[in-house]
């Protein structure tokens, strides 16, 4: 299976229209994955959570849906694969 | 005689007058209804959507219990439901186009009622005397035949009443001049009362028409009330999987509908979108989709407003299904489950499809089935890489950059949301994700597979199937509508157009391919990009 290259998003914003509402997003990463022939998008709208950890998203765009809804990422596998991105990351970012 | 004739008029208004205000009550009655049952459908849909969002979040707790329980139950219900919605979305859309009609309508009457009531005052008598005085005036009115839209009745309507305005001022302060402007009036009026009984001629002959080759918005309003009771796929979405056959997604069964469906079934509109054709039958098209500029994305949810591949009888249809002609299988769907709303006939999907390309004769439907390879490779190949996707090995891999310039020194504690993200991306998207915004040809340009589909496709007859075949009848059907006048037309106009341009932009990417010998994915990609 090919490696799928993560691109890095530096000062990078995202609009994303979520409950009718439009929040202004940093866009993280994204990569595409041959596998699923799906990209991938993290972001993070900077909130904190209840133990105030930053919130950071990941969602799948599929560009043959022909519009820009960003999927929850549900399939096993798939969550499988972005824990090992995000592990990746966090390994290096703690290196 | 001139006395006669205002009394005879004066009947006919009055009995007109009566007939007009008991219509306009109804019309009125039936934009209630109508916006009832949008209501209702609204609704169900927003009810379907809830449970959707319902049976992710219970495949996500079951999920991240991490104990293998099977949730292809809950992929089926929200299916289910999903497919539920497209069925309301399409009544809504009938709908949406009788509330237009009744509307339109509805200002034709109230025209028609003001008219009537300027008519049989003083002033609209003395008028009259002069259109009988004028002999052979309906005659030479008679043969004009405009005003036909809302609009231009309105606009001779306004005129009228200022004709009628001036006669009054002209008659009060200058009785011995009346005549001389009665004239003018006389003129106008005659003309306008003819253009407006075209007008309603036109309106009902069309109403009649429609309302024979189409469901009334109460037939629709007790379909729709029959889809709510149906707890499968609209409000509860239940069907376990082993159901699935038998869990139709909001049944539209209509007494009378059924008849004119087998009537008007022998014909079926083929259709695609990135991973999937589909069929429409050709009254529903004809009757619905065809009327609106965002028709298809009811069905397919694709950004793309019309995207027709070819008019063929459903009997050789099936022939060529069965005599292995079609590069895919097709199922009949029971219309009498169903309803009218449905094509009859479906594409069966990646999971249903097995069978061995079949042997193709050239000669019969040669660029339909170049095409149809083309879409079905691309479906297929897409299919497989999903398949594929194992978590066993992702081998993903990464630059640091983002650890050093977020995580590190920005958020080293994090919380990652994989689920409850779902929105839309809109806006300006920067420019390292453009190429997800536009058509889905753009997109998988992005992905390796793309060169291996290229090779296995013959460009030249794909770019001749597209120029031959789609744009003629594209250019055909604009042909038709810029003759006619109707306003839903401009519409259609709009809608045929920007699929013609969407077809020359692909014809003319697949010749720039051809012209540069595009052999490399870079260079594809480059020209898909250009």
């Amino acid at each position: 299976m090919e490696d799928n290259k993560v691109k890095i998003h530096q000062d990078e914003k995202i609009q994303v229209e979520k409950d009718g509402q439009t929040i202004d997003c940093d866009l993280l990463f994204s990569f595409e994955s041959d596998d699923t022939l799906k990209t991938y998008l993290g972001y993070t709208d900077n909130s904190l959570d209840t133990n105030g950890r930053t919130n950071i998203y990941v969602s799948a765009v599929d560009p043959f849906a022909g519009d820009l809804k960003l999927e929850d990422i549900t399939d096993p596998r798939e969550i499988d694969m972005i824990r090992e991105v995000l592990e990746r990351l966090d390994q290096e970012a703690n290196s | 005689m001139e006395e006669k004739g205002n009394e005879e008029l004066d009947l006919r208004y009055s009995q007109r007058k009566e007939e007009v205000e008991k219509e306009i009550e109804k019309i009125k009655n039936q934009i209630e209804e109508n916006r009832k049952a949008i209501k209702k459908i609204s609704l169900a849909v927003s009810n379907n959507n809830a449970e959707s969002i319902k049976l992710g979040l219970q495949k996500k707790r079951i999920l991240d219990k991490d104990d293998r329980t099977d949730v292809s139950d809950k992929d089926d219900q929200i299916e289910n439901l999903q497919e539920g919605n497209k069925y309301l979305r399409t009544a809504k859309e009938e709908l949406l186009y009788w509330d237009r009609y009744y509307k339109e309508l509805l200002v034709n009457k109230e025209v028609e009622l003001q008219l009537i009531e300027l008519s049989l005052t003083e002033e609209g008598r003395e008028t009259r005397n002069a259109i009988l005085k004028s002999k052979g005036v309906y005659d030479i009115f008679l043969k004009k035949e405009k005003a036909r839209t809302t609009e231009e009745s309105r606009e001779l309507f306004k005129a009228y009443r200022e004709v009628i305005k001036e006669i009054s001022e002209v008659k009060t302060k200058e009785i011995d001049k009346g005549n001389k402007d009665k004239s003018k009036g006389t003129m106008a009026i005659s003309e306008i009362i003819q253009i407006l009984y075209i007008d309603s001629q036109i309106k009902k002959e069309e109403g009649k028409k429609q309302r024979k080759e189409s469901q009334t918005p109460a037939e629709i309003s007790a379909a729709v009330e029959n889809a709510n009771k149906q707890p499968i796929s609209v409000k509860t979405g239940v069907a376990k999987k082993q159901d699935k056959k038998d869990a139709q997604p909001a049944p539209v069964d209509l007494e009378g509908a059924k008849k004119e469906a087998q009537e008007n079934i022998d014909k079926v509109y083929i259709y695609y979108d990135a991973d999937a054709f589909y069929f429409i039958r050709k009254d529903i098209y004809e009757k619905v989709f065809k009327r609106y500029s965002n028709s298809f994305h009811i069905l397919d949810g694709v950004e793309e407003p019309l995207r027709m591949l070819k008019l063929i009888e459903k009997d050789e249809l099936f022939k060529m299904a069965k005599d292995g002609e079609l590069p895919f299988e097709i199922e009949v769907i029971d219309t009498e489950k169903k309803g009218k709303f449905d094509a009859g006939i479906r594409l069966k999907t990646a999971d249903e499809h097995k069978r061995q390309k079949p042997q193709i004769e050239p000669e019969k439907t040669i660029n339909f089935e170049e095409f149809a390879e083309f879409i079905k490779q691309f479906k297929q190949t897409v299919d497989q890489k999903r398949e594929k996707f194992s978590s066993t090995s992702n081998g993903v891999s990464s630059s640091n950059t983002f650890s050093r310039n977020y995580l590190r020194d920005k958020a080293r504690e994090y919380t990652v949301h994989l689920s409850n993200s779902a929105g839309k991306l809109v806006g300006k998207l920067p420019p390292s994700l453009q190429h997800l915004v536009g058509d889905p040809i753009k997109a998988m340009a992005k992905f390796d597979f793309w060169q291996d589909l290229k090779t296995r496709i013959n460009l030249e007859k794909i770019h001749n199937y597209i120029n031959n075949l789609a744009i003629d009848k594209l250019d055909k059907l604009l042909d038709e509508k810029n003759k006619s006048s109707f306003t839903s037309n401009k519409i259609v106009r709009s809608m045929l157009k920007y699929s013609r341009d969407k077809l020359n932009q692909i014809g003319d990417m697949l010749l720039d391919m051809m012209d540069n010998n595009a052999n490399s994915e870079e260079d594809i990609k480059g020209t898909i990009k250009r």
